[in-house]
């Protein structure tokens, strides 16, 4: 069925439709109108879960633990400085391998306050050890949720999921998308496994215990491994979704790359923007391409490689910045996992605090890399 | 695909009118996009707010730069050098109860008051409904019954009987006018 959804309201259809049994709940700007959207659901009565209106993210999160170690199906949402004051207990969650979903809008990191988008608030939680997903429109963020409550319980995952979206660009614009019947989303997401939890008397388990110099170590090298099945998780997910509802993804997604020497690397709404030039560009006998990273933790390190090997100029953009690092998250990234190959990687750094990045940007920006060795700047500031 | 612009103050409805003709674009099977640009949240403040209506898939992500329709809910907001993104021939609506002359002569321009309309009926400036009677006026495409039944529909999933009355005669009352004004009959 098509629909005409923001992004904040597609995810918030799509939890209706997941009915977790708990959903604890703090509003920040612009995450506000998916909880506000779910508590009509709850108030009409469309959903039975148990809604918990916490008094703090560092509360919403702890609260999603300790109902998610109870195995209650639990999911979140929040944004930028909510995100930053969750952080000590994000780690939590993922190291006591709890399957929440949280939608994670993205906006700037305060300061300057600022209410727009951009990454610096999931990227400060990328070592955290959850799952990260980058979304694109609408389609994508409902699509996501469905797929990541599937990929966090897996049994040989059972690590938690952000899926992102872009806050105000894709959160507050609304697009029409496909949504699916109820009866087909529930039995693609399945029944959650409730064995192994907390709230199972005849085998009593512990969560959380203190883990000091004798097993600390061993417990980090698990989620290490358990994150390293998630990229091929994942792809079986892709498969089983497409064949279900017909609308085909991976992990990264590559655009007009074939016959392209110059690629742009880039992650959510810009990839739109990216595209729309792209296709203009081919028209005028221009071959640029667009390689959209949608799995960003794990890093999908080999389909990452084998799509940039034979290019000549790569620019990766990052909507982030790392204050005195080499440059941003992404470009990182991308340069540890190219290091085998002499590449041409640019890094360009746009759109903080919402900066506008338009069709001319891509413009601006390919001038600059055609014209020079690589580098590693702003794009889109006043200096 | 075809843009269309509106320039409002806040609390004049610019953003619910865009996200209703979403929906009602969407439901005759267009892809859409409809979005407000986002500053500070006050009563007054002047705000651009987007809508994309296209057959094909809509990629693009950033504000309109080469409108088919400029919208001003306030004249006010309304300086020629604003229509420099419409494109050749665009359309062009301004509320107001003043002549404008252009000096562009391409520009198709409809001068309309809808505030003192809205004002009258609903007692406060907000023209958004009373400014919809333009579209099945402009756009072939649009069955007017149908238009202003989900129009109707759509409200009332949010406001009680008696605003979307008030609004609905709103309505009624400029595509009177526009069929006075401009000839054609919806």
């Amino acid at each position: 069925m098509k629909m005409a959804l923001t992004g904040a309201d597609a995810a918030a259809y799509a939890m209706k439709q997941i009915n977790p049994d708990v959903l604890p709940m703090y509003p920040i700007t612009p995450q506000t109108q998916i909880v506000m959207k779910f508590s009509e659901y709850v108030a009409n009565g469309e959903v039975n879960t148990e809604l918990i209106t916490a008094e703090s993210e560092h509360s919403a999160m702890s609260s999603a633990i300790g109902s998610s170690a109870a195995g209650a199906r639990t999911m979140t949402a929040t944004s930028s400085n909510g995100l930053a004051l969750m952080h000590e207990i994000v780690y939590i969650a993922s190291s006591m391998r709890l399957p929440i979903v949280m939608n994670v809008v993205n906006r700037a990191l305060s300061g300057p306050i600022n209410i727009h988008c951009d990454h610096s608030d999931s990227m400060a939680e990328r070592d955290s050890g959850w799952i990260q997903i980058y979304n694109e429109n609408p389609q994508e963020v409902y699509d996501h949720n469905l797929m990541a409550i599937k990929l966090s319980e897996d049994s040989n995952i059972l690590l938690p999921t952000m899926v992102l979206q872009d806050g105000f660009i894709t959160s507050h614009a609304m697009e029409s998308l496909n949504v699916e019947a109820d009866s087909k989303v529930k039995s693609f997401i399945g029944k959650k496994k409730y064995e192994g939890y907390l709230l199972d008397s005849k085998n009593p388990k512990t969560f959380g215990a203190i883990d000091l110099t004798d097993y600390y170590m061993e417990h980090k090298y698990q989620q290490h491994l358990a994150i390293k099945e998630v990229e091929g998780k994942l792809k079986t997910i892709y498969k089983e979704f497409e064949e279900k509802f017909g609308r085909k993804y991976n992990v990264i997604e590559e655009y007009n790359t074939k016959d392209s020497e110059i690629v742009f690397v880039a992650m959510s709404s810009s990839c739109g923007t990216i595209r729309h030039r792209i296709n203009e560009m081919k028209k005028d006998g221009y071959n640029v391409g667009l390689i959209k990273v949608r799995l960003f933790r794990p890093f999908p390190i080999d389909e990452i490689v084998k799509a940039l090997k034979d290019k000549k100029k790569i620019i990766v953009l990052d909507r982030a910045n790392s204050p005195g690092a080499i440059g941003g998250p992404l470009y990182e990234d991308i340069v540890s996992a190219t290091k085998d190959y002499k590449l041409n990687i640019y890094n360009i750094i746009y759109g903080l605090g919402g900066r506008n990045f338009a069709p001319k940007d891509v413009d601006e920006i390919l001038l600059k890399v055609v014209k020079n060795q690589p580098f590693v700047d702003f794009h889109g500031v006043r200096r | 695909m075809y843009e269309i612009t509106f320039h409002s103050r806040g609390g004049q409805g610019a953003k619910s009118a865009v996200m209703l003709l979403g929906k009602i674009f969407s439901q005759l099977d267009k892809n859409i996009q409809a979005f407000p640009e986002y500053g500070p949240e006050r009563e007054g403040a002047p705000v651009r707010t987007f809508l994309r209506i296209s057959e094909e898939e809509i990629n693009i992500k950033s504000s309109i730069e080469s409108n088919d329709m400029m919208i001003f809910l306030d004249d006010s907001l309304f300086s020629e050098e604003k229509i420099d993104l419409l494109k050749e021939n665009g359309i062009l609506i301004i509320n107001t109860g003043s002549e404008i002359q252009l000096k562009r002569k391409d520009v198709k321009l409809y001068l309309m008051d809808i505030t003192k309309v809205a004002l009258k009926i609903i007692n406060r400036n907000v023209p958004n409904i009373g400014l919809m009677a333009f579209f099945p006026f402009l756009m072939n495409e649009i069955n007017e019954q149908k238009f202003k039944k989900d129009l109707e529909e759509l409200l009332s999933h949010k406001y009680s009987k008696e605003i979307v009355e008030k609004n609905m005669k709103t309505y009624d009352e400029i595509k009177k006018q526009i069929g006075e004004k401009y000839g054609k009959k919806i």
